[in-house]
């Protein structure tokens, strides 16, 4: 109604309730990919099973393609970032997200950073706006399917795809969930999560992406904490930038808090346990009172840890491995407050990656796989344990390989069976990517919002079939048209202010984008608004309006109006409500859309509150057209 | 293929994503001289009517403009023309048996509602104009036997109604007027006001970049002429029309001259057809910014301004008189200061849905009334 106000809450339940539906359904897929799947297997294995008794070959070991087992760095790495995406994937499941992310996550996030940053932000946002619940449920399947695809592909083509996936999924959730990590925007700190947790599950990505090889030498690792340690000591430098509010725990006298402070106070009021608010709480107030200090430590153990990753002394860049965990686990507890927090919590910010990714090239340097000899007639399994010396010794002793008779002709005879489970878990970890990743980019390709948004605003359509009130009014043209003269057409009756500032003109125009959705192909649909201001009725009025609108070139669409004693038996006749209010307040009328069908009975009724954003206008659009198309064939 | 196919929901949602947004050019930007303020007054023998903001004033959506009347005798009462949104400002015409308002365009309406009344605001006819009318307080005036308006597009657009008020054609435009050879020494940037002088002819008053001679325009035999005065002391320089108005007087012109810490203003009066002027002394704005402006009942300017460093003040000049008045210090939060029908002042401090009269006496400012407008908060957005 215009004049009264509308919006839509996060924890609307039409939308929690669609949500939950939309995962239970795909979790049904799911369900059935993964007894197709165990079929597979169980067939799989069974021919395998009676090839290798008819080659007589059934106690044979069947070698290993690999030439030593996956190295430990790649390894913490495949496996702790493929936990962190199931986590993730699972705290997508929370019931404000679908509402509740691009307003509580991604526009915060994008509001300190410059104009081109917050523009593309926006696309990412529209997307997500327009189709709240297929965007939620799809990024927890996406998600969830990442981390098992990790976990469960240790090596291989199926493992470096993981990687790639999971780098480029990071990377959309960095570009476009977290504003580049707040890179670009002011007052950035590394305490707060600058550059942002998505980089690291980037880097950790790309690193499990790469080729095996690249894990055979230190080279790796030691490239990786130099470039750990150059973002350890920017970040203390602009930790200990003059004049960004970090070295005071009150930013000036007439303030209550300074910046760290506020960041701490504010994780505070988060809901969670009452444990780690206390902590957060009693941080606050050391902060409060001791600022410089707690930069001045801050800042120390940044450089001093980004030195000693630069140093390229194992000595030292163990020390700083140790010191940067600690003050990760210190950071992550004590100011990020664990990050996911508070119902629209989407990961546990960036010090569990950070910590992750210099452990990495610490376990990259020290922990190095060796490429064991294999004998030229029976492929061999190597496994290669941990031997690195001081300065990261290259070498290390290694388990004989197992001898192996003669490999069968066939290809599946050539198969490890753990490398065709683990193919078949892959496959599945594909499909539950895909799961989220299809209806995420048919999503993204169609322009107009869910149904489901303007239900949520409006509630369901009512379903009607009863006589539609006769009536006669005059058009912008001093033209009587009566409703029966409409006879033989579809016809979307609503009830417009002339003068409305809000929301006539986006239902006019809403009307005029589901009449072109509907086409020609439901026959003739007539677009039909009756004066609702009992003031400002005239027909120059309407007029004005349809120039304004640029509906005046539309063939179908008519605005009528007449005397108030007609317009008053009109609104009376469709229960619209009209109220003039005072103090320069537009008339407050009901926003409605009743659908006629040919025969002249009402069947649809429509709440037409086009709702607080253009996502749920666009929403109103296909809900309209939708039923548009469904009267017209009744 | 995950990537690529990421890659189009990406690029499928930048085309979904692009939109942009169009906004009314705001009145009075990049104005020659002071920006002109809506707020404002025009006082007769038996009513004073002002326009002035009220509600939650840094909230456009929440920023209401009203009509208050005061008529002799009597208090202060709303009289906000009802069944339109007011947040796009509001001007009014007066004259003795009747009143035309004109609303300002806001958020999705481009064209502008006017309401007229005969009875004093009791009950209002509709009209309209086919463009939004300019953000200023003489948008509007009306003669026995037509009104006229003046539009935002072309940087001013003069129509005229003699029906009606649904009905307009044209009169002029900044830019018909700024071809005229007579008129070049102007250089006129916009139109500022419109009236009709004591014969019914429209004048058009303007803001000039440069000339030093007040931008005021008149028909003529040959096309439209030069009907302003030059100012003493002003040989060259910006000038604009901020009111222009028919009064007891004669007709009345409030003017600026000069630009940012030099600004001036000067109250001038024809009585003869616009063929003299008697022009004031100046008031020196010192750089502060005029936040209210009224005509009073006998055809003077009442200006209120505050910044430059000095508090908000209140100046008077009659067409009498040689010299700017100064009125005693303003209540704190005046936003308007206006002539009353029986020749005193009031300032008028709106705090959201209260507006409070102070009445000046021997002994200053005095609160006389509080009025509580109902005002509907979020009915706009």
């Amino acid at each position: 109604m215009p004049g009264m106000g509308h919006g839509l809450q996060t924890d609307n339940p039409t939308i929690a309730a669609a949500f939950r539906s939309a995962l239970d359904h795909q979790l049904l897929i799911l369900v059935v990919l993964g007894v197709i799947l165990a079929l597979g297997w169980n067939v799989a294995r069974t021919v395998h099973y009676r090839r290798a008794v008819a080659a007589g070959t059934l106690d044979a070991t069947v070698a290993s393609a690999w030439p030593y087992p996956e190295p430990a760095a790649r390894r913490l790495l495949r496996v702790a970032f493929g936990l962190l995406w199931l986590f993730d994937g699972l705290l997508q499941i929370q019931g404000a997200m679908p509402l509740g992310l691009p307003g509580s996550v991604i526009t915060p996030s994008a509001g300190s950073s410059p104009g081109w940053v917050q523009h593309l932000v926006n696309v990412g946002t529209t997307i997500w706006s327009d189709h709240p619940v297929t965007a939620a449920a799809a990024t927890v399947w996406i998600q969830v399917g990442i981390g098992i695809f990790l976990l469960v592909a240790p090596r291989g083509y199926w493992s470096r795809s993981a990687g790639a996936v999971s780098a480029g999924w990071g990377l959309m959730v960095w570009v476009f969930g977290e504003s580049f990590g707040g890179i670009f925007g002011h007052g950035s700190s590394w305490l707060f999560g600058s550059p942002g947790a998505a980089v690291f599950y980037v880097v950790a990505g790309l690193l499990v992406a790469l080729p095996d090889t690249t894990w055979e030498t230190a080279r790796s690792g030691r490239l990786l904490l130099r470039g750990m340690g150059v973002l350890f000591v920017g970040m203390g430098v602009l930790q200990a930038w003059p004049g960004r509010g970090f070295w005071s725990g009150q930013a000036h006298p007439s303030a209550t808090s300074g910046t760290i402070t506020d960041m701490v106070r504010q994780m505070a009021q988060v809901s969670q346990p009452s444990v780690s608010a206390s902590w957060v709480r009693w941080f606050g107030s050391f902060q409060a009172g001791h600022g410089w200090l707690v930069n001045f430590v801050v800042v120390v153990l940044l450089v001093g840890v980004g030195a000693s990753f630069l140093s390229g002394n194992l000595r030292l860049i163990r020390i700083g491995v140790i010191a940067g965990a600690v003050l990760c686990l210190a950071t992550w507890v004590l100011v990020q407050d664990f990050g996911f927090f508070g119902g629209v919590g989407t990961d546990p910010n960036s010090m569990i990656p950070m910590a992750l990714v210099f452990s990495g090239g610490y376990l990259a340097m020290v922990r190095l796989p060796t490429r064991s000899p294999v004998p030229e007639a029976a492929p061999a399994t190597a496994v290669t344990t941990a031997a690195a010396g001081p300065g990261g010794a290259e070498t290390g002793p290694t388990r004989p390989p197992n001898p192996t008779p003669a490999a069968p002709a066939g290809w599946l005879d050539r198969l490890h069976p753990n490398y065709l489970l683990r193919s078949l878990f892959a496959v599945g970890a594909v499909g539950i990517l895909l799961v989220g990743v299809a209806p995420m980019a048919v999503a993204a390709a169609n322009p107009h919002a869910d149904a489901i948004l303007i239900e949520a605003v409006n509630g369901t359509p009512d379903l009607v079939d009863v006589p539609a009130a006769p009536f006669t009014l005059t058009d912008t043209h001093g033209q009587p048209v009566s409703l029966s003269s409409l006879a033989g057409h579809t016809v979307a009756l609503t009830f417009l202010d002339p003068v409305c500032t809000s929301d006539c003109p986006l239902i006019a125009q809403d009307l005029r984008l589901a009449d072109q959705m509907v086409g020609t192909g439901s026959g003739p649909v007539e677009l039909v608004a009756v004066v609702n201001n009992p003031l400002y009725n005239t027909t120059a009025l309407t007029a004005a309006f349809d120039r304004q609108e640029g509906l005046d070139r539309l063939a179908n669409w008519t605005f009528l109006t007449g005397s108030l004693g007609q317009l008053h038996q009109v609104w009376n006749d469709y229960g619209v409500q009209t109220e003039v209010t005072p103090a320069g307040a537009m008339v407050a009328h009901s926003d409605i859309v009743y659908l006629i069908d040919k025969h002249g009975h009402t069947r649809v009724i429509l709440n037409s509150d086009p709702g607080g954003g253009s996502a749920e206008g666009s929403s109103f659009v296909g809900q309209l057209a939708t039923q548009i198309r469904a009267v017209a064939h009744q | 293929m995950l990537i690529a196919l990421g890659a189009v929901a990406l690029g499928a949602g930048a085309l979904a994503g692009c939109s942009s947004t169009g906004s009314a050019p705001a009145p009075g930007a990049g104005a020659v001289g002071p920006v002109i303020p809506l707020t404002s007054s025009t006082a007769s023998a038996d009513t004073t009517w002002a326009t002035l903001a009220m509600g939650h004033l840094d909230d456009p959506l929440n920023t209401f403009w009203q009509v208050v009347a005061l008529t002799a005798g009597r208090s202060w009462e709303l009289a906000t023309p009802p069944g339109v949104a007011s947040n796009g400002g509001l001007a009014v015409a007066v004259r003795p048996t009747s009143v035309l308002a004109g609303f300002g365009p806001s958020q999705f309406l481009r064209f502008s509602p006017l309401a007229h009344t005969a009875d004093q605001g009791t009950s209002w006819d509709p009209g309209l104009l086919p463009a939004g009318l300019a953000r200023v307080p003489d948008a509007l005036v009306q003669g026995d036997s037509e009104s006229l308006a003046l539009l935002r597009t072309y940087g001013g657009a003069v129509v005229v109604s003699t029906g009606d008020l649904s009905t307009w054609k044209p009169v002029t435009t900044a830019r018909v007027l700024s071809r005229v050879p007579a008129l070049s020494g102007c250089g006129i940037r916009s139109l500022t006001a419109v009236t009709l002088d004591a014969d019914g002819r429209p004048l058009v008053g303007a803001s000039c970049t440069r000339g030093g001679q007040a931008g005021l325009f008149a028909p003529s035999s040959t096309g439209w002429a030069s009907a302003g005065p030059g100012i003493p002391g002003v040989s060259r320089g910006p000038t604009e029309v901020i009111r222009l108005d028919q009064t007891p007087a004669g007709t009345a012109a409030l003017v600026s001259t000069g630009s940012g810490i030099g600004a001036r203003l000067f109250g001038m009066w024809s009585t003869n057809g616009l063929r003299t002027w008697t022009v004031s002394a100046a008031l020196a704005l010192d750089g502060a910014a005029l936040f209210s402006t009224g005509v009073t009942g006998a055809g003077g300017f009442v200006v209120a301004a505050s910044g430059g460093g000095s508090a908000p003040t209140a100046t008077l000049i009659t067409p009498t008189a040689s010299q700017w008045q100064a009125l005693p210090a303003l209540p704190s939060g005046t936003t308007s200061v206006t002539a009353t029908p029986v020749g005193g002042f009031d300032a008028l401090v709106p705090v959201q849905s209260t507006l409070s009269v102070y009445g000046l006496g021997s002994q200053g400012w005095a609160r006389v009334q509080n009025l509580r407008v109902d005002i509907q908060y979020g009915s706009s957005g």
